[in-house]
């Protein structure tokens, strides 16, 4: 059974899964289980690797974007680009260089940026350590908000080799 | 074009689809739970411990009272850090920081972690012996909770563990907006 609201559509299979969607694409299914899923749901995620063995720089682009729903993150600019008012959850962990790096700084920040504003930010500071370092936050955004990453520019860096380095950004429900 | 089962409306203008005017997609099919003031469909918070010029790193009793915002749907306890949940459901958690070595005459190690109801869940561990030396640590989860179960996140104090001299100088995390606390009802 179906139903047609204005062109979208609400299906059901047998009574075994509820879907919605425009005629084209799936926007949501809830399966015989009760579990929902919105398979075009906004979402990207991105590694440093192949920015150099070291890195920081505002906006974060990436080496290798392994993820892009909806083509909202612009990997030439480093901004995620919020197609829909929601809460969007947006994380980054990596590996903080202390000293290692050489150019004099043990310490350095990282941030989580709206519209080019600080939204969270964290800080390390680890003379010549490695340190895992990571944060992720809530985000409440209108249409057309921009969600970025900021590895401070002007103190400490970032390990980007191999595959080091992990940022993703997702709307929630 | 709409329907109306029982009173919850399922609505639609040709290029999207609103359930209950709340849960809306839109035309390509992105799903999000809209929040006004009046409705709190986005149930959870993110923020941090805002104190302002003080630089002591603490830790607290309640909990870690959470009263810098950058998204809040109203039901945390601003003073005691209590967030209660208002349907039952799973709520998905998270939390980075950063504490400091033994710059303040405080024990150099701490713990911290959420506790449902009052009882730890689980917790996080740092040990750095080196003053002046910060260290970045976090963490996150999936509780699930009945309507009106309570969470909250504990640095350094019952019911997280902490070494006596941590908890006698009242340390844990640097405050301001250094860190992020989040909670975010999923499912």
């Amino acid at each position: 059974m179906a139903i047609n609201v204005n062109g979208i559509t609400l299906a059901s299979s047998a009574g075994t899964a509820l879907t919605m969607n425009n005629g084209a694409t799936n926007w949501m299914t809830v399966n015989s289980n009760g579990i929902i899923t919105r398979p075009q749901t906004p979402y990207m995620k991105g590694i440093l690797s192949g920015q150099g063995s070291f890195y920081r720089a505002n906006p974060v682009t990436f080496g290798s974007v392994q993820a892009n729903v909806g083509n909202c993150w612009n990997n030439s600019t480093g901004y995620f680009t919020c197609p829909v008012a929601g809460t969007y959850i947006a994380g980054l962990g990596g590996i903080a260089a202390g000293g290692l790096h050489g150019n004099g700084f043990t310490y350095g920040y990282f941030y989580i940026m709206k519209n080019g504003g600080v939204h969270h930010f964290s800080h390390w500071n680890h003379a010549s350590y490695w340190e895992y370092v990571s944060m992720s936050g809530l985000l409440y955004c209108a249409a057309g908000d921009t969600i970025s990453f900021q590895i401070n520019p002007t103190t400490g860096y970032w390990y980007a080799g191999g595959d080091h380095g992990n940022f993703y950004i997702g709307l929630m429900m | 074009m709409g329907i109306n089962i029982g009173g919850s409306t399922i609505n639609s203008s040709g290029s999207g689809i609103a359930m209950n005017t709340n849960f809306v997609f839109n035309s390509s099919g992105y799903g999000s739970d809209l929040y006004t003031s009046s409705t709190f469909g986005l149930v959870g918070y993110s923020g941090w411990k805002d104190i302002s010029g003080d630089e002591i790193q603490y830790s607290y009793t309640t909990g870690w009272p959470i009263n810098g915002f950058n998204y809040n749907s109203g039901h945390i306890n601003t003073s005691t850090g209590v967030f209660t949940c208002p349907v039952a459901g799973y709520y998905a958690v998270g939390f980075n920081g950063i504490a400091n070595g033994s710059q303040f005459d405080a024990n150099s190690y701490g713990y911290a972690g959420f506790a449902k109801n009052g009882a730890l869940s689980y917790f996080i561990h740092w040990n750095i012996s080196t003053a002046n030396a910060w260290n970045q640590s976090g963490g996150s989860s999936v509780f699930s909770c009945a309507a009106n179960d309570t969470l909250a996140f504990f640095i350094n104090q019952s019911p997280s563990p902490a070494g006596p001299t941590a908890q006698s100088h009242n340390v844990g995390w640097y405050p301001h907006n250094h860190h992020a606390i989040w909670c975010k009802l999923i499912g």
